[in-house]
């Protein structure tokens, strides 16, 4: 169980009441990962929101070139300290749409999608604000993707292996 | 067109549909009519009802997304903070669209949370097929 202290630092939950964070704490746990660990890979089931305590972890696609040679990583996004991240979790087709990997040790509150969605559906007060503030990653995430896709730096390539 | 057989508003009970008919207008515009500037503080959540629109962003490059099936929802920044639309909406063609005040839908939402709730998490699901869009353009 993550403290509803801890929660309150996040942005992600502005305007949500001392009960919500309570409920909210309950079914959050705190997660260390290492660097190089890949949480999820695109197209997993999505069994967990995230909210990023400490470090840094890049959301990638594969890539592939051509047929005949291995893919590539490419960095898409970065996530640090205070982002929300894997908001397929409570997005229909609840299916990640993009891969993540830490690149630095990384801590985590982890909130498990079942008993989130459970929450979210039982309480639609706290789902209605819970699906306003991921709407507003997913639109974050969105105007982030077309900076790159409209701007002239492009991509970079993370790793190829 | 009856907005219960949009999508985003599918299976909502009629009453609270009778709450969101009242906020809403339906507007004709000829080819060329701008709905809304990139940048614009977003006041409208917009339906297409018939023609077609061009989503565009522009910057060095430019990107296009085509608003062409009735029903389509766009204008969904009204509804999300900072609420600023994120790109231009031109007709392509002459349009009818439904046009929803977006702070009257939200007060609609919080009478009505649960509705409240299933509206937005078909709307994260709009925003997040234009991700996934721009994602496949990245390849």
């Amino acid at each position: 169980m993550a403290s509803v202290d801890l929660l309150k630092q996040y942005g992600f939950f502005k305007g949500f009441s001392e009960g919500e964070f309570k409920k909210l704490a309950d079914i959050a746990v705190e997660q260390s990962y290492k660097a190089g660990f890949q949480i999820w890979k695109k197209g997993d089931p999505a069994k967990n929101l995230y909210l990023l305590k400490e470090g840094k972890v890049v959301m990638v696609m594969d890539c592939y070139m051509s047929a005949d040679k291995l893919s590539m990583q490419v960095t898409v996004d970065i996530a640090t300290k205070g982002d929300a991240m894997g908001w397929s979790a409570v997005v229909a087709p609840y299916r990640y749409t993009l891969g993540a990997r830490c690149i630095d040790d990384s801590e985590a509150i982890v909130f498990d999608a079942e008993k989130l969605n459970e929450l979210l559906n039982k309480d639609s007060t706290l789902g209605f604000k819970f699906m306003q503030a991921t709407a507003k990653v997913i639109a974050s995430r969105l105007t982030h993707a077309e900076i790159i896709l409209v701007g002239e730096r492009g991509l970079s390539i993370l790793t190829e292996y | 067109m009856f907005i219960q057989e949009v999508e985003l508003f599918k299976g909502i009970p009629s009453h609270i549909i009778d709450e969101i008919a009242e906020i809403v207008t339906e507007e004709s515009h000829p080819a060329g009519h701008v709905l809304f500037r990139e940048g614009d503080f977003a006041d409208y959540l917009y339906i297409l009802e018939e023609g077609e629109l061009d989503l565009t962003i522009k910057k060095g490059k430019q990107l296009s997304f085509p608003v062409d099936k009735t029903g389509s929802v766009f204008g969904w920044s009204s509804l999300v903070e900072p609420n600023l639309y994120t790109a231009k909406a031109e007709c392509v063609k002459e349009s009818r669209v439904i046009k929803i005040d977006a702070d009257r839908l939200m007060r609609v939402f919080q009478k009505h949370p649960a509705e409240g709730l299933t509206i937005m998490k078909r709307l994260a699901g709009v925003i997040a097929t234009r991700l996934i869009k721009s994602y496949k353009e990245f390849i």
